[in-house]
């Protein structure tokens, strides 16, 4: 068994959802904070951002599989995300397509990805916001989707138990 | 419009009150040297930002920043790393683009902080300076 159970961040299963969704190019999509310069090109680009999160569910408990020869420990934790999901375009088609990523979100695709990634995009986004303002020489049509993401995570690991003897032998003392 | 003769300043054109002036390339070219850099360009995999280092070869001389010119710096930035890059017009980049220039026998990451095109002339020139971040 593998000692950690690998999963895809949930701003990147967005991402996903948002390209293929929306059928858009591989740079346009991105995860935020990433140092990432724009692209001298027109049309609008998508950031994808962690806003909080909230765990509410953890815990810990030892599974006996066969195939291991130790206890294997798995863990468990479900926790509320919010991500902030930024379109932006110096023309006009941030503004034109914003609504595509509501429907991106909610959409067969999205249940489907949900299932796969153990989680659930929240039916309703929390707010769809104008952040539109004065960019260098420009004014940046910005809008910023706000979303809430129910998931859980999983890992799993062998631990040393009793099968193995910690202590050395001559350390042991033994009453005669 | 064409100016014959004597005219007021203010009746010349930008495009005619600009005096032309003479390729340089073939005078240049004698000062240069070959320049072997690279060019970091960005692309986007998986949705994160991924740093590529494009090597470019061309012609051209780096020269440290005259005392002038460095005295017109605010004070702060004048102990900076300053160069001017002079070259072939194939070497295209913009401000803030970031270049890895040779420097005491490494690579260092400058960036891209004023540009000159003088493409007419049959040069560019950049102001650069040691990218710190």
């Amino acid at each position: 068994m593998s000692p950690v159970v690998a999963y895809r961040e949930t701003v990147k299963v967005l991402a996903d959802l948002l390209e293929s969704e929306m059928d858009l190019a591989k740079d346009v999509v991105a995860v935020y904070n990433s140092a990432r310069r724009i692209p001298p090109k027109k049309g609008f680009f998508i950031d994808v951002a962690i806003l909080g999160e909230a765990p509410f569910a953890v815990n810990a408990r030892p599974v006996n599989d066969p195939a291991e020869p130790e206890v294997v420990a798995v863990q468990t934790c479900a926790q509320r995300e919010i991500l902030q999901i930024d379109i932006f375009s110096a023309d006009d088609s941030a503004r034109l397509r914003r609504i595509d990523m509501i429907f991106a979100l909610s959409g067969i695709a999205a249940q489907q990805a949900c299932e796969r990634h153990a989680m659930k995009i929240s039916n309703i986004p929390q707010s769809f916001v104008d952040l539109s303002g004065v960019e260098g020489s420009k004014r940046l049509n910005r809008y910023a989707l706000t979303v809430t993401v129910i998931r859980s995570y999983s890992k799993a690991k062998t631990v040393p138990t009793f099968t193995v003897f910690q202590v050395p032998p001559r350390e042991i003392i033994v009453n005669r | 419009m064409n100016a014959v003769g004597i005219v007021d300043a203010n009746r010349l054109s930008v495009q005619d009150a600009v005096s032309p002036t003479p390729n340089m390339r073939s005078t240049i070219m004698g000062y240069f040297r070959a320049l072997a850099l690279g060019v970091i360009r960005q692309t986007v995999v998986d949705h994160e930002t991924v740093e590529v280092v494009v090597p470019l070869s061309t012609q051209g001389v780096i020269i440290p920043l005259s005392a002038k010119a460095l005295e017109l710096k605010p004070e702060g930035s004048r102990t900076w790393d300053w160069r001017d890059v002079y070259a072939t017009p194939d070497l295209q980049l913009t401000t803030k683009d970031v270049i890895e220039i040779p420097r005491a026998g490494k690579l260092t990451r400058f960036v891209v902080m004023r540009a000159w095109d003088y493409t007419n002339e049959g040069f560019l020139r950049y102001e650069i300076v040691n990218d710190y971040t």
